[in-house]
C-alpha cells in the first residue's frame, strides 16, 4: 500500500491527478456559433445511424434475475508518467526528467485514452465473469454506465451513484489509469479500482479501493511504428489488473463487517 | 464471439452503405478502399499539479482549456477526408475511395476479423480513423496526436496486410481555461494539423518495414 501511496503522490507531484483541482461538471461540447471554415465538399444529406456496438453479453445474468444489482463505470482520468535516471537527483532532477520525457509522457496519455477509451474500459470488463470475480450472485444484472464519474467526487459521495432502487445493490468503478516507466522498475499498467456493497439502502455495507498493476511488454510503442499489438496489449493487461484487484478484493471482503 | 461481433458491425454497415458512404472518385475502379473517420476529437492535459482527466476541458473542468469541438467533429473529419487525395497518397491509385460520414465504434475497429464492409470488391482496402486526441503538455506544447488503422484485402476474408499507428502534428495555438480561443483561427490551425497526420501515416505506411535485430 506505501508503494502505491507513493507512486500516487509522485504522480500528483508532477502529471496528472487533479482531484483537487476539479469542480462539477457539465459534460457539453461547445460548437463554435458559425462554421469556421467552409467544406470543400457536399455531406450526404441522409446521416447513417452510429453502428451501435455489438452486445456484451452477459450483463443480463443466465441464472434467473434475482434483484441484484453491480453497476459499473469506466475512469476518465489517464496518466503517463515516463522517468529517467534524473529523478534520483532531487526537485530540479525531476523537472530535468520531466521536461526530457514531456512529449513522451503526452503521446502515451493520448494512447492510454484511445486504447483504454470508456467503451474499451467496459468491454474488457464486461468480457470477465465480473459475479464469480466480485462474489456476486449468479442473477446479478451488470449494469454498465458509459459515462465515467467525476473522479474527485468518487470519495467524497458516499451514496449510491445510480437511481436504482434495487434492493440488492453494488457498484464497481475504475478511478485511474497509470502508465508507468521507471528506471529501476521498467514499464506497468495501474489501475485502481473501487468496489461498494450497499445492499438494500444508501449506506455502504463494504467497500475495496486498490490498485492493480502488471507489466508491460510491447507498451509504448514508437510513432509511426506498427502499435496495434501495443494498444491491444493495454486492455489485456487492464483485465489481468482487474483480476488481480478482484482476487485481493474476495480476501478483504470476506469479513461481512469490514469496510477498508 | 468474434464472429457474432463481425456479422453484426458488418450488417449494419452494409445497410448504411448506400446512403451513407461518399463516393470520392470515378466509379469505374474494380478496387476500394473504404475511409471512416473517428469520433469527435478528445483532449488530454498533462499540467503542474493537475491534468489526466480525458476531454477535461469540454467538460469544463476548472484548468482545462476551452475549445470548440466544431473543427473536428466526426462530420467535418469527413469532408476533409473526401478532399483528400487518400489512395495517390497511400500507394493505391487505382482503388476508388469511399469516405462513410460515420465513424465506427471501438469495439468494431479492434475486434473484426473480416472486411468491414461486405460485399465489396476482392481488391479492397480501409483507412480508419480510430482517434484524434488534442495533448497538451507544459512542458512540451501542443500536438494533434491522430490513430490510423489500415487493412489490405485481397482474395481471402483475412487482410493481407494490416498497418496502424499514431502520428502527432505540432498545434500553434494559444488556449485558456478562462475562454474559448477564436474559432476561424482555431479551426484552420486543427484542420491543417489533421490533414498533416495524413500525409504523415501515409509516409509511414509505404515507408519500408524495418528489418528486425537479429543477434549475433
Amino acid at each position: 500500500m506505501t508503494k502505491f501511496t507513493l507512486l500516487l503522490a509522485t504522480s500528483a507531484l508532477f502529471a496528472a491527478p487533479a482531484a483537487l483541482a476539479q469542480t462539477a461538471d457539465t459534460p457539453a461540447r461547445e460548437a463554435a456559433p458559425v462554421a469556421a471554415v467552409p467544406a470543400p465538399v457536399d455531406t450526404p444529406a441522409a446521416a447513417a445511424e452510429t453502428p451501435a456496438p455489438a452486445g456484451r453479453p452477459g450483463l443480463v445474468p443466465a441464472s434467473p434475475a434475482d434483484g441484484c444489482e453491480l453497476h459499473v463505470w469506466p475512469a476518465e482520468r489517464m496518466a503517463a508518467q515516463t522517468t529517467g535516471w534524473l529523478s534520483g537527483f532531487g526537485v530540479i532532477g525531476a523537472i530535468a526528467d520531466q521536461s526530457a520525457n514531456a512529449k513522451k509522457n503526452s503521446d502515451h496519455q493520448s494512447l492510454l485514452a484511445t486504447a483504454l477509451d470508456s467503451p474499451s474500459q467496459l468491454d474488457a470488463l464486461a468480457s470477465l465473469d465480473l459475479r464469480s470475480l466480485l462474489s456476486r450472485t449468479p442473477g446479478t444484472t451488470i449494469v454498465m454506465h458509459e459515462t465515467p464519474l467525476e473522479r474527485h467526487t468518487m470519495n467524497k459521495v458516499k451514496t449510491r451513484r445510480s437511481d436504482s432502487t434495487a434492493q440488492c445493490y453494488s457498484e464497481l468503478i475504475v478511478a485511474d489509469v497509470l502508465y508507468q516507466k521507471a528506471a529501476l522498475y521498467g514499464r506497468s499498467l495501474r489501475t485502481l479500482f473501487m468496489f461498494r456493497d450497499f445492499g438494500n439502502d444508501q449506506k455502504i455495507d463494504r467497500e475495496y479501493k486498490a490498485w492493480g498493476g502488471n507489466g508491460l511488454k510491447l507498451f509504448p510503442p514508437q510513432e509511426g511504428e506498427d502499435a496495434v499489438a501495443a494498444l491491444d496489449e493495454l486492455v489485456g493487461v487492464f483485465k489481468g489488473n482487474f483480476d488481480e484487484y478482484s482476487r485481493n478484493a474476495r480476501k478483504a471482503l470476506v469479513a461481512p463487517t469490514t469496510a477498508r | 464471439m468474434i464472429r457474432i461481433l463481425s456479422i453484426a458491425a458488418a450488417a449494419a454497415l452494409g445497410a448504411a452503405l448506400p446512403a451513407s458512404a461518399q463516393e470520392a472518385a470515378p466509379a469505374n475502379r474494380s478496387c476500394e478502399l473504404h475511409v471512416w473517420p473517428a469520433e469527435d476529437f478528445h483532449t488530454v492535459y498533462y499540467g503542474w499539479g493537475h491534468g489526466g482527466t480525458v476531454d477535461g476541458g469540454f467538460k469544463q473542468r476548472t484548468g482545462y482549456a476551452r475549445l470548440w469541438v466544431d473543427p473536428l467533429a466526426m462530420k467535418r473529419q469527413a469532408e476533409i477526408l473526401s478532399a483528400q487525395p487518400i489512395p495517390d497518397l497511400l500507394g493505391l491509385p487505382d482503388y476508388r475511395m469511399v469516405v462513410h460520414p460515420q465513424r465506427l465504434s471501438s469495439q468494431v475497429i479492434r475486434t473484426s476479423p473480416g472486411r468491414l464492409v461486405p460485399d465489396t470488391p476482392p481488391c479492397y482496402a480501409e483507412l480508419v480513423v480510430d482517434t484524434v486526441v488534442l495533448q497538451h503538455n507544459v512542458l512540451h506544447g501542443k500536438g494533434l496526436n491522430v490513430i490510423y488503422r489500415f487493412r489490405q484485402f485481397g482474395a481471402a476474408p483475412a487482410p493481407e496486410r494490416t498497418f496502424g499507428t499514431f502520428v502527432v502534428a505540432p498545434v500553434n495555438l494559444v488556449l485558456s481555461d478562462k475562454e474559448l480561443p477564436e474559432p476561424t483561427a482555431f479551426a484552420a490551425e486543427m484542420e491543417r494539423a489533421y490533414v498533416a497526420t495524413i500525409g504523415e501515416f501515409a509516409t509511414r505506411l509505404q515507408a519500408p518495414p524495418k528489418k528486425a535485430k537479429r543477434k549475433p
